[in-house]
């Protein structure tokens, strides 16, 4: 299926985890969102997000992760700081 | 009217603008509300909720089941499905509708355990999808919106993410769901964005279209509105504060005469010196600004006690706040305080200890430490607050019984109190400020001269000579280890409990709840007391005599003035947040008897209503010691 989950471009959010953005086209997009003319299958890199797990890892660690939802970057909205409690 | 609503989600999810859009809409609609934050101690992505009490009449706990659960993610479904009613409400994005609930993100795997044991228990298919047709046989009505599709439709063209407004999404299907107009959504939302235009006018445009396509989609208002009533109250409006716990405690130290604050940032308790640094304004007479207290933060909380030592000896009013692991390190403080007679307030919250335990979660496992922390004997006061209002007038009555009685009194409070958000009555505080025996000092002044009710009269540091040490000290305040000043100087601190405990009113050694004929005495401090005074009214329905007694005063304690409620009572149970049941130990102790029953929690969250009412059931049934362990 050619939705923004499968697309290189996509990059989940890193909190709630259906909803990304897409880096080409600079918008924001839900996970089955799709197909577009943009549309690319995603590569592999030294390092990758997985949302199941929401942790980066490096390719050395893949094996963990295989039956995960892998992707090349994750999508922090700084601006979505909202107050949160410190737990120290 | 009296609805339970839990909004959750992963922490920084907007889970907290969330819950405080609800309580304010309630609010300002005219009701009353009580709302708990629960999040994890991690900063990102672990599951945290809001769960928000609606009521027509004053409430100060939380209740279970719940009428309606927002999720904004497929693990709060998995967390919270088997604490909706039946007959309850379910919202979320249907988006998610395809997530698998075991495979949430950030779920424990002790969880991970207790869901995949329901969901096998009960036959639901581990999908959102499963989990809905299982919750509709259960008669509850579940509403799974396009939310996020409504969104981006709404952000087409701009490069505001979905995630953004996610939650005022949610929060605004919840309000329309009870019948609330738009309009009330619309004020809260003004309120709590203020300042940020362009942040109101999208979250409105998210209001507008989440109000218009339930209307079409669900015909909710119709159909909703005559159970929910959400718009009943408007006119009933009285002015109230909504506050959370930390805002009293501020409210209350400003409107004392603090001048004086320092801490170490700890959870829960920082919360409470950034409102007094953000807020406080000192007026002179003309009622115009000569500046403001004065909040430090130290580089720990051994520094945090002693500059607040340094503040109070100069004569100015002077606290300093923290919770279990910043207490441990001010305990030599305390003990100083206590040989030198300093007027110091420590405001101490307590959270899941030992060790850094939950820093987030709930706990009152520490009344004991606060009454006996440090070595030697010195007398001190230490006074627990039940709910937001006694914590503003008790910060005020600390400060004055720090100077009458020239003590250490340590205001001890609970995560409870501090992360709740409620609706107060506006206080109109008419107690006095008293400030003690004060004097100019002059060439013989003795910062520790003998009296005749044990109080010595106190100059500020710069007005007469004084020696402080932590060492024993004659009446000059110089070292001196003679046995007959030793026994003179011990005596006079340690009488003053004595003094203490004949100047204190009733009102602050324990407060008594329902009727005066009863079997049943449930003794409780803290913020429990909430639950268990919500709970009254059904206990009584059970059809035996149950009243409740709040003690305030922790130490010295007040046993003779509590020692009339035990004997009239043919049972008496305890129930506070701890494992061993501290305040039971205290009346042991102090009456040599044995509390009947005890009702603990110990899992970091409050005891509700609910959970008062079914550990009475077991104790009529004879259980004598329920732990309780709702909530998640």
């Amino acid at each position: 299926m050619k939705v923004c989950k499968e697309c290189r471009w996509w990059r989940p959010d890193a909190v709630l985890i259906y909803v990304g953005e897409c880096e080409r086209k600079q918008i924001s997009t839900k996970e089955l969102d799709g197909p577009c003319e943009v549309f690319a299958k995603k590569v592999e890199s030294e390092f990758m997000w997985c949302s199941d797990c929401r942790e980066t890892f490096h390719k050395s660690e893949a094996k963990r992760h295989r039956e995960h939802n892998t992707y090349q970057e994750v999508h922090v909205d700084e601006d979505v700081h909202e107050y949160i409690s410190a737990g120290d | 009217m009296d609805l339970n609503i839990i909004i959750g989600g992963p922490q920084g999810g907007g889970v907290e603008t969330a819950g405080m859009l609800l309580v304010r809409a309630t609010a300002s609609a005219g009701l009353e509300v009580f709302g708990i934050r629960e999040y994890h101690s991690n900063i990102k992505g672990k599951h945290s909720y809001f769960h928000v009490r609606v009521a027509d009449k004053p409430v100060n706990s939380i209740k279970l089941p719940a009428d309606i659960l927002g999720g904004l993610d497929p693990e709060t479904l998995a967390t919270h499905f088997s604490e909706v009613r039946r007959g309850g409400t379910v919202v979320y994005d249907e988006a998610i509708k395809e997530k698998v609930l075991t495979k949430s993100p950030s779920m424990d795997p002790a969880k991970l355990n207790r869901l995949r044991s329901a969901l096998a228990e009960k036959g639901i298919k581990d999908t959102i999808e499963g989990l809905r047709g299982h919750l509709e046989g259960e008669g509850v009505r579940v509403y799974a919106f396009p939310f996020s599709e409504i969104i981006s439709e709404i952000l087409k063209g701009t490069k505001i993410p979905i995630e953004r407004t996610m939650n005022t999404a949610i929060t605004s299907a919840i309000l329309s769901i009870m019948g609330f107009e738009k309009h009330i959504v619309y004020e809260a939302v003004d309120g709590l964005f203020r300042g940020k235009a362009e942040v109101v006018e999208i979250n409105k445009m998210v209001i507008d279209a989440v109000y218009e396509e339930f209307k079409v989609k669900f015909q909710v208002e119709n159909r909703d509105k005559e159970e929910y009533e959400g718009d009943k109250y408007r006119d009933k409006v009285k002015k109230r504060l909504l506050l959370a716990g930390n805002d009293a405690v501020a409210i209350g130290k400003i409107v004392g005469g603090l001048r004086f604050q320092t801490y170490y940032p700890i959870t829960p308790a920082a919360d409470e010196s950034l409102a007094i640094e953000e807020s406080a304004k000192i007026f002179n007479e003309e009622g115009n600004v000569i500046g403001s207290p004065i909040v430090i933060q130290s580089e720990d909380e051994i520094s945090a006690v002693g500059m607040a030592i340094g503040g109070a000896l100069i004569g100015v009013r002077s606290a300093t706040s923290t919770s279990g692991p910043g207490f441990s390190l001010m305990v030599e403080g305390l003990g100083w305080a206590g040989i030198n007679e300093v007027p110091l307030v420590i405001t101490y919250y307590q959270r899941g200890g030992p060790s850094t335990g939950l820093p987030t979660r709930h706990s009152q496992s520490d009344l004991l430490f606060s009454i006996f922390a440090g070595h030697g004997e010195f007398s001190r006061i230490v006074i627990a607050s039940g709910d937001h209002r006694e914590a503003i007038e008790d910060a005020v009555k600390c400060f004055n019984y720090a100077e009458m009685f020239q003590v250490p009194v340590i205001h001890l409070l609970d995560k409870g109190l501090a992360n709740s958000v409620t609706t107060v009555p506006i206080p109109s505080i008419e107690i006095p400020i008293v400030r003690g025996s004060i004097v100019n000092g002059g060439e013989d002044y003795e910062r520790f001269r003998l009296t005749e009710d044990g109080i010595s009269p106190r100059a500020f540091l710069g007005r007469a000579i004084q020696w402080y040490t932590g060492d024993e000290h004659n009446e000059r305040g110089n070292i001196c280890e003679d046995p007959f000043v030793r026994e003179e100087m011990y005596r006079k601190r340690m009488e003053k409990s004595r003094t203490i405990l004949k100047e204190v009113p009733d009102e602050d050694k324990a407060r008594f709840y329902g009727n005066e004929k009863y079997d049943g005495l449930l003794l409780t401090w803290g913020t429990t007391k909430g639950a268990v005074v919500d709970a009254l009214p059904t206990l009584n329905a059970l059809g035996e005599r149950v009243s409740v007694l709040q003690v305030r005063l922790m130490e010295p304690f007040p046993a003779d003035y509590i020692s009339k409620f035990i004997a009239s009572s043919k049972r008496v149970v305890s129930i506070e947040a701890n494992y061993t049941g501290q305040l039971a130990w205290l009346v042991e102790r102090y009456f040599m008897r044995e509390v009947d029953c005890r009702v603990l929690k110990y899992t970091g969250r409050m005891v509700s209503e609910d959970e008062v009412v079914s550990a009475y059931r077991r104790i009529r049934g004879g259980e004598r010691r329920v732990v309780l362990t709702g909530g998640e």
